[in-house]
């Protein structure tokens, strides 16, 4: 065979090989010879798989990452990622862009990519409308890494938005070209939220799911769920959030997720108190919506990721991650509840199985050869489907 | 009885096959549809040895797909699905030269299925590796300027480890 004729091939059939690959082999392929790298400008891996994101002890300057879709348990190690980064600590991630908020200086928040390294900063806390003279700088907080606050990101525009709930009263969000926050008001306590499609579906604490609309100047609600909730309901469906009785199920965490399908889904994360036994419920809309029921499988084909509030669906060939599966990590402690803060700290990922109703530590070996401050699953180059 | 197509390659050979497997190109497909097949469809970029395996392909996904809709899907759905994936990841265990052929092949006879499975196959055959091994894999020169290859490196250095 005539060497390099590989090379020659054409730039849109490039592109279709290309497109197949997953994030990794694509940095690696793109940079084999000229003409790849050519096609690979025009084109962009497949993944829609999250990876994750190992955030060493303070002070540190670099991270790792983990692709779980790799045949070995390979790290990867992001250098030189600045002094800024080694003293602050990442909020939320939306596809590679992290959110990050200085370790001292509480109003300092600003996007990273971690991959190019390109920051953008994002509108001081200080300058906040007329709430912060009032408030004696109650938004000068350290954010928790729960899911009072999210960001959204697209790559080709790079516009963005980032939404911060104190609770209760408002939300403050910014986007891109914004010199600072503006704010909306709530009127409930929220314990989740999931932006997608423009759309931001807050879940507050009474069970109930708005979705604003954000994809307009003036963001605006275009839907609310009516569920009637019946308290006489059998007790084995109702949950008491500080039972005295420890014998009792109590409620843990409660979390949006929506799906592939915009299906919206809660997520209710249960222990038994004063044992070791946790487990989790998911509910979704029946077709009337006007009603909540219990979904007891999500298939072999799609998973849910807990933290970035999606599922994905699996291809055929993704192994690495497991179908009718929940992945979570301890970055959503809603409830300080000391009593129930043994289960999982902000360094730990598990994985709850739907069929078995077990919960799995993936990767062990990983977790225990690095010291971390902090792991959360990201996904690289994620597009919206 | 159905109609034959007569497909010819590049270097003069005759194949004769059904209409039903020569419509799985959509290339050919509308030189049926616009009649322009009496004397048989010449294909100028695709030689004999690459015409035969695309005709290979169509057949069997024809065969398939008229055993899917005549057959029991329940019963024998997925068994079939499972059998034409064990042929198709067999079909492309082919040298390299033919494989480069049959994707350019595909692309031009307008093949989606097929198109589809070769790229998967070349993708499959980079996965996890380094550029350098997959230069090797694929016969390629590394055409860089060592500036060139540097500044590559270091874009996604990352990703070299």
């Amino acid at each position: 065979m005539e060497p390099s004729r590989w090379s020659k091939l054409p730039s849109d059939l490039m592109q279709l090989v290309f497109e197949r690959l997953g994030f990794a082999d694509f940095q690696r392929a793109k940079s084999v010879c000229s003409p790849w790298r050519y096609a690979s400008k025009r084109s962009s891996p497949n993944n829609q798989t999250p990876w994750l994101i190992l955030i060493p002890e303070k002070g540190k300057d670099h991270c790792l990452l983990f692709d779980p879709e790799e045949n070995e348990e390979k790290l990867y190690r992001i250098k030189n990622l600045g002094v800024n980064f080694a003293n602050s600590n990442c909020l939320a991630t939306y596809g590679s862009w992290l959110l990050m908020q200085d370790d001292h200086q509480y109003n300092i928040l600003y996007v990273l990519n971690i991959f190019t390294c390109e920051k953008i900063d994002l509108p001081s806390m200080k300058s906040q409308l007329s709430i912060v003279e009032t408030e004696d700088d109650m938004f000068l907080v350290k954010l928790d890494n729960n899911r009072d606050v999210l960001i959204w990101f697209d790559e080709k525009t790079k516009d963005y938005v980032v939404i911060w709930i104190i609770q209760p009263r408002f939300l403050v969000y910014s986007r891109k070209g914004d010199k600072f926050w503006k704010q909306i008001e709530l009127f409930n306590f929220n314990d989740d939220m999931v932006y997608k499609d423009h759309n931001l579906y807050l879940y507050s604490w009474s069970r109930d799911v708005k979705v604003l609309d954000f994809s307009q100047d003036i963001p605006r609600q275009v839907f609310e769920t009516q569920v009637k909730y019946d308290y006489s309901s059998k007790p084995e469906d109702v949950f008491y959030y500080d039972a005295p009785d420890t014998r009792v199920w109590k409620i843990k965490t409660e979390n949006l997720v929506v799906r592939v399908t915009g299906e919206v889904l809660r997520v209710k994360s249960i222990v038994l108190g004063n044992s070791d036994a946790w487990s989790f419920r998911i509910y979704k809309m029946d077709s009337s919506n006007s009603k909540w029921e219990k979904l007891d499988s999500l298939g072999d084909e799609e998973a849910i990721f807990l933290d970035l509030g999606i599922t994905v669906r699996l291809a055929n060939t993704s192994q690495g991650v497991n179908g009718n599966s929940i992945y979570f990590s301890g970055n959503h402690n809603n409830y300080c509840d000391s009593d129930l803060g043994r289960f999982w700290s902000e360094k730990d990922i598990l994985i709850f199985n739907l069929g078995t109703q077990e919960i799995e530590i993936p990767h062990p070996s990983i977790f225990s050869s690095v010291q971390l401050s902090n792991a959360r699953w990201f996904v690289p180059n994620f597009k919206q489907m | 009885m159905s109609k034959k197509i007569i497909l010819i390659s590049s270097d003069g050979q005759s194949f004769e096959v059904d209409e039903a497997v020569a419509r799985e190109c959509g290339t050919i497909k509308n030189a049926i549809e616009d009649k322009c097949t009496d004397n048989g469809i010449p294909l100028a970029n695709v030689t004999s040895a690459t015409l035969a395996k695309v005709i290979e392909y169509c057949k069997k996904h024809v065969e398939a797909a008229a055993k899917a809709s005549a057959g029991d899907k329940d019963i024998y759905g997925s068994n079939e699905d499972i059998e034409l994936k064990t042929w198709d990841d067999d079909f492309v265990k082919v040298d390299q030269p033919l494989l480069f052929d049959i994707i350019l092949a595909a692309n031009y006879l307008d093949v989606p299925g097929l198109l589809d499975l070769t790229c998967q196959t070349v993708a499959d055959m980079m996965r996890g590796k380094t550029p350098d091994e997959i230069r090797t894999i694929f016969h390629i020169k590394k055409d860089y300027t060592p500036e060139e290859e540097a500044a590559v490196r270091e874009e996604n250095a990352w990703a070299f480890m």
